[in-house]
């Protein structure tokens, strides 16, 4: 039916019946949502109802990889998982790298749907056309390491990707995440709707190869790409070799490097500790994704200390943050220790790094007493107490079952005060970048529909100085809604969809990335966009999310920001005196919504908008 | 007077130092201090990060006085005042 990059072929799981069954993928789908994150989305609103359980039987978990995923396009690599989030009741959409989401597509799926819930624990074997259903009893407690590695043992195929959950998800942690080799869906808190469904994991061996709709057209398109890749004055040059962790140094220079549950932005600022330099002593290899050219994932290992020896892949930027200045641990060990731990245990390091932070705050502050701790000395900087509560999370035990479910469940039972010092976005902990210095990363981090999710539309032109679509001052107002609006269509058009490691968007394609998917469209697929048309694309999955969210309840007054960041100026650094007061955002939330055709009153989408989009159906369901 | 001049990653070797502070005469303007510094630092920039000729620096290094850009404010003419902070960073990516 596709001419190529689709194998045209949706599995559908249903772990109740213990049955499965293929199904077309439809072409206006294809057409209209590409892949990965819109395909996701799609699914979803289509068919999870309003108001459902995120961790009952009615939720879905889609596993949907895009038409460039398993070809030879360089970093084309990941995989969208979506579903009801149980940590933020919003849209929970989470990509993953790595080499499951390219084998897959080799088994010949663009989507796999999982449905239901498995009587006992369940893991997947699904080898090209042939789905089992197999016990996991032996596979249950088992850290993520070893349930792949004793999977693929057992399935005597040293060749098999798997994803799982690890003791987190089993408890169905809210911060859990699903791991695939050491790659993580990590945030939203899939890992518990797996594990309500009692699936442990998914393994999954393909042989079969990606079609390429025009050979020539697809050599010229990805010719083009690589070269604008070579042109990059950042990305062989020095993102290759350092790393996301490079931006511990510039976020600590620009004053946006949260730290101490953000109490001390631009006070605690440990760059020579944990940036750039600090690396070159602990990183021992790379193992870059699915044919990816620039590796710039690193495996590290902790060189003294208790930790000594330790080995994880990462820590990435944002777990420098979470594990490292946001609790105050400066110490590249002891952050090492706690990556993999977070990898192991199956939790994402960003939101329990957060939680921990939080408590932390509390512990000092005397909110939080020894009693409640379980005796931890739970102060900043302790990392010992850290890792101890990061075990604690995984495993609901002690303070981890009160931080299991993320800050804003935790602050909810605490009470008091403690809302105050919970940092969240409907629900999600914020990621790294105190965005009172950085007001369009801060208004995506407000109405991204997966809650503060750097992700969803990273301002670029603020934390790196990108000119495009305009040169901005990162501490001005002016037309940052519509920049939002920007960045978040073109980051899901060009990265979530079809799918594209979104570190190029902005170290090679800024200006150029809409017409790159869709020259690379037309040659991979035969379908033909142009550039607007792309964009297009990302104007639609974010209309159809948040289209969700407003089915579940959400409006304009869940797009905000902690309390902290409107009303606590930064102290200190190369952001003092910056925060984001109410009217402020009001007035970006008021350019956003104008930008994005919605009610501003209510934030909703409306009809006229909806219809555009090709989603009047949608506009019924709302009753718009 | 004196403006603290700031950097990070490849430019620190450059500069001699993660942050400094550096005398110049009232009234320079941010052109003129990327002037100086080019002179200063001539010895450590073998790669031509600061420009040789009319001064300057190169397109992709960002240049902010007090957070922000001097587009925002009168460009490579914005005057500096005394204890500005003035921050020089290379290209960077990732996060
Ligand atoms: S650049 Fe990094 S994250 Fe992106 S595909 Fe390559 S190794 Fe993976």
């Amino acid at each position: 039916m596709f001419a190529g990059g689709f194998t045209g072929v949706i599995l559908r799981v249903d772990l109740t019946t213990r049955t499965s069954s293929t199904e077309p993928m439809p072409a206006d789908v294809a057409r209209d949502f590409i892949g990965g994150a819109g395909v996701g989305i799609k699914y979803l609103f289509d068919e999870v109802p309003a108001g459902a359980d995120a961790l009952g039987p009615e939720n879905k978990l889609i596993f949907s990889s895009g038409p460039f995923t398993g070809t030879t396009i360089p970093c084309a690599s990941r995989m969208a998982v979506t579903g009801k989030s149980p940590l933020t009741g919003a849209v929970g959409m989470a990509l993953t790298g790595g080499f499951f989401p390219a084998e897959l597509k080799f088994a010949g799926y663009d989507a796999l749907i999982i449905e239901g819930k498995a009587e006992k624990p369940t893991y997947l074997w699904i080898k090209d056309g042939a789905v089992q259903f197999r016990d996991a009893g032996w596979l249950w407690g088992t850290h993520t390491g070893d349930c792949q590695q004793l999977l693929k043992d057992d399935l005597k195929d040293q060749g098999i990707r798997v994803a799982c959950i690890g003791p987190a998800g089993e408890r169905q942690a809210k911060v859990a995440c699903i791991i695939n080799e050491r790659r993580a869906a990590g945030r939203k808190g899939l890992g518990a709707v797996m594990g309500s469904k009692n699936l442990k994991a998914i393994a999954v061996r393909g042989s079969s190869e990606v079609g390429i709709a025009d050979e020539a057209k697809f050599k010229a398109a990805r010719s083009s790409m690589r070269e604008e890749m070579r042109q990059s004055p950042v990305l062989y040059s020095a993102f290759a070799k350092l790393g996301t962790p490079m931006v511990v140094d510039l976020t600590g220079a620009l004053g946006i490097l949260s730290a101490k549950n953000w109490s001390e932005t631009g006070v605690f600022v440990p760059v020579e500790q944990l940036g750039a330099e600090s690396q070159k002593e602990v990183n021992i290899g790379r193992n870059p994704c699915h044919n990816c050219p620039v590796a710039c994932s690193q495996i590290k290992i902790a060189r003294t200390g208790p930790y000594e020896g330790t080995i994880a892949e990462g820590p990435e930027f944002e777990t420098y943050y979470s594990l490292g200045t946001n609790t105050g641990v400066a110490d590249q060990g002891a952050v090492i220790a706690a990556d993999r731990l977070c990898d192991e245990l199956g939790i994402d390091s960003m939101s329990a790094g957060s939680a921990v932070g939080f408590a932390m705050e509390l512990y000092e502050k005397g909110i939080l007493d020894s009693a409640a701790t379980g005796g931890i000395d739970l102060r900043f900087g302790n990392a010992e107490a850290m890792l101890e509560v990061l075990r604690l999370i995984a495993l609901r035990e002690g303070i981890g079952e009160l931080l299991a479910d993320g800050v804003k469940a935790a602050a909810e039972k605490i009470g008091d005060e403690a809302g105050y010092y919970a940092m969240h976005v409907k629900g999600l902990e914020l990621p790294a970048y105190d965005v009172r210095g950085a007001k369009a990363h801060g208004l995506n981090y407000a109405t991204s529909y997966t809650g503060a999710d750097h992700n969803r539309g990273y301002a670029f032109q603020e934390i790196f100085g990108i000119p495009v679509p305009w040169e901005v001052d990162r501490f001005s107002y002016d037309d940052k809604g519509k920049l939002c609006k920007w960045n978040q269509d073109v980051r899901s058009a060009t990265c979530d969809c079809p799918t594209m490691c979104a570190f190029l968007l902005d170290t090679s394609l800024p200006a150029t990335a809409p017409a790159n998917t869709a020259a690379l469209m037309e040659a991979v697929t035969g379908l033909v966009y142009t550039p607007e048309q792309i964009v297009d694309v990302g104007e639609r999955v974010n209309n159809l999310a948040r289209a969700f969210n407003a089915r579940e309840g959400f409006g304009r007054p869940d797009d905000t920001l902690p309390r902290r960041l409107m009303e606590e100026p930064l102290q200190e650094g190369g952001s003092k005196g910056q925060l984001i007061a109410q009217a402020d955002l009001d007035a970006m939330l008021d350019d956003y919504y104008t930008a994005r055709g919605w009610d501003v009153a209510t934030g909703k989408p409306g009809r006229a908008k909806l219809e555009s989009l090709g989603l009047g159906y949608v506009a019924d369901e709302l009753e718009v | 007077m004196r403006v603290r001049v700031r950097t990070i990653l490849g430019l620190v070797e450059v500069l001699g130092g993660r942050e400094q502070d550096v005398e110049v005469a009232a009234g320079t303007t941010v052109a003129g201090l990327l002037t100086h510094l080019g002179e200063r630092c001539a010895a450590r920039d073998p790669s031509g990060v600061f420009r040789a000729e009319g001064g300057g620096i190169q397109p992709h290094i960002r240049v902010l006085v007090n957070g922000r850009q001097p587009a925002f404010l009168l460009g490579p003419e914005t005057e500096l005042h005394d204890g500005d902070d003035v921050l020089l960073l290379p290209p960077a990516a990732g996060g």
